[in-house]
């Protein structure tokens, strides 16, 4: 066994070390340091269990712990949690989308053609803040992505599971809305600003279901004890 | 009592993620501590636990690190993740559930 300070002393039972060693060895771990921190981690473990006595015995088949083990470290797991963040964007970029122009979707009427009757065409076309609607949409998907990812706790409430905050997060939302196009001296109808506001939130609403939803699919996926 | 390995598979990680919600704890003291609640009823494999933190901890559900006792002996303490947080959450919901449909079916079955 190499000689690593930072291992707590094991009784002597070479036993015990040749167990060790062969979990190490067989769970085929990733690098050097995975295999130190494990061989240390069941060193301490049987430092800990050897009092009770029959430590050994208690533990269980080495083959079938690191099997286990390599069941946790499969190299495939990584390139899964990619496609599942690629898929999570992917999906709630589609439902973002189309929600938001629903959202700033307006009537125009042509103007009339002179000999024509004074009533022009009826068109239905976008606001010209669907741009921007589209672009922050993409950006609140990322965020509640990165959000949920850190684990940063206040922003991963699932808002459709509390109407009253969720009301509170839109009237947030068109509050600000109004003030950003007062600073930049833009005119908005307050009807559009919370219509728009409204759409954003679920937006958000629909991204963090998507990452949830996702997350159960791939802890699935890994199996074993998720 | 020995329980069918397949009674075991599920719920190793609820117990996990249960214990671990209410405070960190190292490898062995989680077998101990479900082997005491449960009154020796539960009493796993103590290797089988190693491999199940491994993979909540690689999964986001768990974080480690090593602390070192009074008496200078280190251990790797693992601790819930707010992940790890919604999926006990979620894992205990759906074990109360099945738990009372089973039973239900048990109880009719028997009468």
């Amino acid at each position: 066994m190499p000689d690593d300070p930072n291992a707590p002393a094991t009784p002597e039972c070479p036993g015990v070390d040749a167990l060790i060693e062969q979990i190490v060895r067989e769970a085929h771990l990733p690098n050097a340091r995975a295999q130190t921190d494990l061989r240390r981690e069941l060193a301490a473990h049987f430092a800990d269990a050897e009092a009770a006595g029959d430590a050994v015995a208690r533990f269980g088949a080495p083959e079938a712990v690191a099997v286990g083990l390599r069941h946790a470290y499969r190299p495939w797991r990584s390139a899964l949690y990619a496609a599942k963040l690629v898929a999570v964007v992917f999906v709630s970029t589609v439902i973002a989308l189309p929600l938001q122009a629903a959202a700033h979707l307006q009537l125009t009427r042509d103007a009339p053609h002179v000999g024509e009757p004074s009533v022009g065409a009826l068109r239905v076309g976008l606001t010209p803040w669907y741009g921007l609607a589209a672009h922050v949409s993409l950006a609140v998907i990322l965020l509640a992505v990165v959000a949920w990812e850190f684990d940063i706790e206040p922003a991963c409430r699932r808002l459709e599971r509390h109407p009253a905050r969720f009301v509170t997060v839109v009237l947030g939302l068109f509050a600000a809305s109004l003030v950003a196009h007062a600073w930049w001296g833009l005119q908005v109808a307050p009807g559009e600003a919370l219509v728009g506001a409204g759409a954003t939130v679920i937006v958000w609403t629909v991204s963090l279901a998507v990452i949830a939803h996702s997350d159960r699919l791939l802890l699935r996926l890994l199996g074993g004890a998720l | 009592m020995d329980y069918d390995r397949e009674f075991l598979t599920g719920t190793v990680g609820l117990l996990i993620l249960s214990l671990l919600g209410e405070r960190a704890m190292y490898g062995y003291e989680l077998v101990q501590e479900a082997d005491r609640r449960s009154a020796q009823q539960f009493q796993l494999k103590e290797g089988t636990i190693y491999p199940a933190l491994h993979q909540m901890e690689r999964a986001g559900l768990l974080t480690a690190e090593w602390r070192e006792s009074e008496a200078g002996r280190a251990r790797k303490y693992y601790a819930l993740t707010a992940k790890g947080r919604r999926q006990a959450a979620s894992k205990r919901r759906q074990w109360t559930a099945l738990a009372a449909a089973v039973g239900a079916i048990l109880g009719d079955a028997r009468a």
